[in-house]
């Protein structure tokens, strides 16, 4: 035992290094999260611009296969990160659990409006698939602003769930292609955007 | 005074290290350092001490051409400071 070190040098000490852990990230930790956002965004583009300029422009929600590789770079990111990381804390594992979460959300979104267009015999029900996507998406945003406590994660879940809602506001004028802008707008102003700060504040503590 | 408090916790360097891994996932030894401010070879002869007590797993891996050194808190950490935590508060109350 080290001599003089007493009880109230104990909880100093604990108290000390429970504070220099708080609020550390991994160096780059929000990249996949900055790639997706930015993927994302220019695809939504990309369909837009296609559903305006092709003869059949049934053809181009083909851009959405480009999400596939879109989520298998963006995880290979992440473990690369991990690996090298100096720290890795309990937040960044939930928080990628919940976009785990978010993931298998979106496909089971996606099967279930499938399955209605086929049972109703139907192409309505696609409008749906952005709006509710969103609306998960700024779940999951504000799940991680409620664990990381960075409020460019809350401002991010309004924004998409404001983009969920404009979605419909879109559809009701029959202007539902718009609906692919409101989302390029969303994944660069709630996820690309909060990324970029989360990123900024990893580097600035650790 | 302190004769119920484990010894082997109720030193500075090694007490700051647990405590640091038991608020994160895990840490790098140059993390851990760099937040204690202690000297590496300090270091690294309490972090084999607090190992050898099954306190905390150390991982040793090559990333690229770096050594690394990854370390982690284990139950029996978890126990061992929670066990100490509590007999810190009894001498607090008296």
């Amino acid at each position: 035992m080290e001599a003089n070190f007493d009880e109230k040098d104990s909880l100093r000490v604990i108290n000390e290094m429970i504070a220099q852990a708080q609020n550390n990230f991994q160096k780059g930790s929000a990249d996949p999260t900055v790639f997706s956002g930015y993927v994302v965004a220019f695809t939504a583009i990309a369909n837009f611009v296609l559903l305006n300029v092709l003869e059949r422009p049934i053809l181009s929600f083909h851009v959405w296969w480009f999400m596939i590789p879109m989520v298998l770079v963006s995880r290979y990111i992440g473990r690369k990160n991990a690996i090298k990381a100096q720290v890795r804390t309990q937040l960044e594992r939930l928080i990628s659990t919940v976009w785990t979460a978010h993931l298998f959300a979106c496909i089971t979104i996606l099967l279930v409006i499938w399955s209605g267009n086929r049972i109703f015999d139907t192409s309505y029900f696609g409008v749906l698939i952005t709006p509710t996507i969103l609306s998960f998406t700024g779940m999951a945003q504000f799940i991680s602003a409620r664990a990381i406590r960075i409020k460019a994660y809350y401002y991010a879940s309004f924004v998409y769930w404001l983009g969920a809602l404009g979605c419909m506001a879109v559809c009701s004028v029959n202007m539902w292609h718009y609906q692919f802008l409101i989302l390029a707008a969303c994944s660069i102003l709630g996820l690309a955007v909060p990324g970029h700060v989360l990123n900024r504040k990893a580097k600035k503590h650790v | 005074m302190f004769k119920e408090l484990d010894p082997l916790l109720h030193s500075q360097l090694r007490l700051a290290v647990v405590s640091l891994l038991l608020s994160v996932e895990e840490a790098d030894f140059v993390f851990i350092r760099e937040k204690t401010g202690a000297t590496a070879g300090n270091l690294s002869v309490q972090i084999d001490k607090l190992n050898e007590a099954g306190y905390i797993e150390v991982r040793k891996f090559i990333d690229g051409k770096k050594p690394r050194t990854v370390c982690k808190i284990t139950k029996t950490g978890i126990a061992a400071f929670d066990a100490y935590v509590k007999v810190l508060q009894e001498y607090i109350k008296r």
